[in-house]
């Protein structure tokens, strides 16, 4: 009897069980009504969700002004620079958590780039205001500052230098790309010495229209500089001893820096088209460096070998200033001149 | 038989708990950008460029997101739907957007195409020598016929501040009113200027002040007409005005602006 009490009839079990698949089943069409108008961006492998929420912070405690770049740490954590003096670094971690913040020194705040130098990582904050490039450690100490290089290249006056961004060769070359200054690239020794300068203001294919970005691309086993030409739509590639070499072509995309994840180079391109505001998107390379997704922006599309021009076609980004890349290929995106908004999270689908 | 009766009242509560859990997972909003809150952009206008002899084929689009193309015509209220390219044979503005289902509609953009005056001009000249850095192929670039390059590396001339003064020569005929090309692309610091003044030796003849110059505004070209009193000449001279300093919105406000001009155009 007592066993009895416990059972339930096929038919009450039936028509319970009825009712949890039907909740089940609502809850599968509520789930894909729901699914199928998450906006998903991005072509071929390349394509994401975007979380909008990610990182956001109480802007009285942690304000931001321009969102100029972000790396990502062996620790899993994510820093982005801010010209915003209150805190000039903000450090998440993965799910967007505010794990520390300093900073007030940096006012011009622009380029940052991380470097592993035996076992622990550094920070390279170019600032435009300062005319300086301030190497850290993760916390905040100073530990070189390489100021103003005025016999360098003929330089009369700080305001002819506004460095924008660092790349670190392997043997610890400091390369700096004064983007928003004279155009030239700087080549220090890892102890500060200025060893060479080439690029400059120009026309020529060995020369450049904001200099903006700067990165050390070794995906074919050889280190080789790849900096970006803003203005002229370009990358351009260089050896180390900063002699030209080729450029890559990426009409209407007015794109940052580059950032190299395994085989795949992320820019940030901070502006389309003409140039306009607000129509910034993510401009993504394969190994051939051919562009194979543009997350807010149309799809690649080579026509005879070239690139067709690239413009946006979704309003989610205003201006993408630099993006970082998680170990699970997710992607934070930091925008300059953005309404002191926090980076937007693209997770891949 | 009571204790039968708990058990599946306990079993309908169970079962009703597990829906409702259910249920409030599957309503739950997603995390996710959704596709209702993002506007289309507006779609891409494209010619060879903006100054033509005779007609101009005006291509719009393509777009993505199974959006929708329409355009209209300056004085014209009724959009279109845009399937072919459209053959231009006149100088006129053209408004195209772009509308989806699934996304919200794009804003107005806007193209000014500029038809160009039949008769070519003899020579320019100016005292004031453009910035080193861009002074293209010299002045004479304000006469050729040709727009300048979208990233003002060519084609463009550059003035930081002040004021600028072009004479220009042509065969002498009845004109009634100039056209100065130039650039705004305020986030480079480039303004419109504030204000345009057309002398024949030294009557003022036409004059335009542009009100908005020191307001924000979208990058892109800006065609400044100025109307003439109508007259017989041969030799114009053309003053271009530029801001006092840049405004203060502006990151860099209180510096010298500057004036990007491409092409004086006389009719």
């Amino acid at each position: 009897m007592m066993n009895h009490n416990y059972y339930i009839s096929r038919r009450s079990f039936l028509r319970h069980a009825s009712i949890l698949t039907a909740s089940m089943t609502m809850r599968s069409v509520s789930l894909r009504m729901f699914a199928e108008k998450d906006v998903i961006i991005g072509h071929g492998a390349y394509r994401y969700k975007v979380d909008m929420n990610w990182g956001l912070l109480d802007s009285s405690k942690f304000p931001v002004k321009d969102c100029h770049e972000m790396v990502y740490t062996k620790a899993g954590n994510i820093i982005l620079l801010t010209n915003d003096i209150r805190n000039n670094i903000l450090m998440y971690n993965k799910d967007g958590t505010l794990v520390k913040s300093w900073g007030k020194t940096y006012p011009g705040g622009h380029g940052l780039t991380l470097m592993d130098e035996g076992g622990e990582e550094f920070l390279y904050i170019t600032d435009t205001v300062r005319h300086e490039v301030i190497k850290t450690d993760l916390d905040g100490k100073e530990v070189l500052i390489l100021p103003f290089p005025r016999a360098a290249a003929n330089y009369t006056k700080p305001e002819e230098y506004l460095p924008t961004e660092t790349a670190i060769a392997s043997n610890g070359d400091i390369y700096v790309a004064d983007g928003y200054g004279s155009q030239y690239i700087i080549k220090y020794n890892q102890y500060g010495r200025i060893e060479k300068v080439f690029g400059g203001r120009g026309e020529q294919e060995d020369q450049f229209f904001n200099a903006h970005g700067i990165a050390i691309d070794s995906r074919n086993g050889k280190e080789r500089l790849l900096i970006t030409a803003r203005q002229q739509n370009k990358l351009k590639y260089f050896a180390m001893d900063g002699t030209y070499e080729s450029s890559i072509h990426l009409d209407g995309a007015y794109i940052c820096r580059p950032v190299i994840k395994d085989d795949t180079v992320y820019l940030a391109t901070i502006w389309s088209g003409n140039g306009s505001s607000n129509t910034g998107f993510v401009s993504i390379l394969n190994k051939e460096n051919q562009l194979v997704s543009a997350p807010g922006g149309c799809m690649p599309k080579y026509t005879n070998g070239k690139l067709n021009p690239l413009y946006q076609t979704l309003q989610i980004f205003k201006h993408p200033h630099d993006v970082c890349i998680d170990e699970d290929e997710n992607m934070y995106v930091c925008q300059w001149n953005a309404g002191n908004s926090y980076p937007i999270k693209l997770i891949r689908v | 038989m009571i204790v039968k009766k708990v058990h599946r009242i306990n079993f309908i509560f169970f079962s009703f708990f597990c829906s409702a859990i259910l249920m409030l997972v599957g309503c739950q909003r997603s995390i996710y950008l959704q596709t209702k809150s993002i506007q289309l952009s507006p779609p891409q206008m494209r010619v060879d460029q903006p100054f033509f002899d005779d007609k101009i084929s005006l291509h719009i689009g393509p777009t993505e997101n199974k959006a929708k193309i329409e355009y209209r015509l300056e004085g014209n209220e009724k959009w279109q739907s845009y399937k072919i390219p459209i053959s231009i044979d006149n100088s006129t503005k053209i408004f195209a957007r772009a509308s989806s289902k699934s996304f919200i509609d794009s804003e107005v953009k806007s193209l000014q195409l500029v038809k160009l005056p039949k008769f070519k001009m003899s020579s320019v000249e100016t005292k004031r020598k453009a910035h080193p850095k861009y002074a293209s192929q010299g002045v004479s670039e304000l006469i050729d016929r040709q727009k300048g390059q979208v990233d003002y590396t060519e084609g463009w001339l550059g003035y930081s501040g002040g004021e600028v003064v072009f004479d220009v020569d042509f065969d002498p005929r009845m004109v009634e009113k100039v056209i100065v090309s130039t650039l705004r692309n305020q986030d480079a610091w480039i303004f419109s200027p504030s204000r345009v003044q057309v002398f024949h030796g030294k009557t003022m003849v036409g004059e335009k002040s542009i009100s908005n110059a020191g307001q924000a505004t979208e990058n892109g070209n800006e065609f400044i007409e100025i109307p003439l009193q109508k007259l017989k000449s041969g030799r114009l001279s053309i003053r271009v005005e530029l801001l006092q300093e840049i405004p203060s919105w502006h990151i860099a406000s209180g510096q010298k602006p500057w004036v990007f001009i491409d092409e004086l155009l006389i009719y």
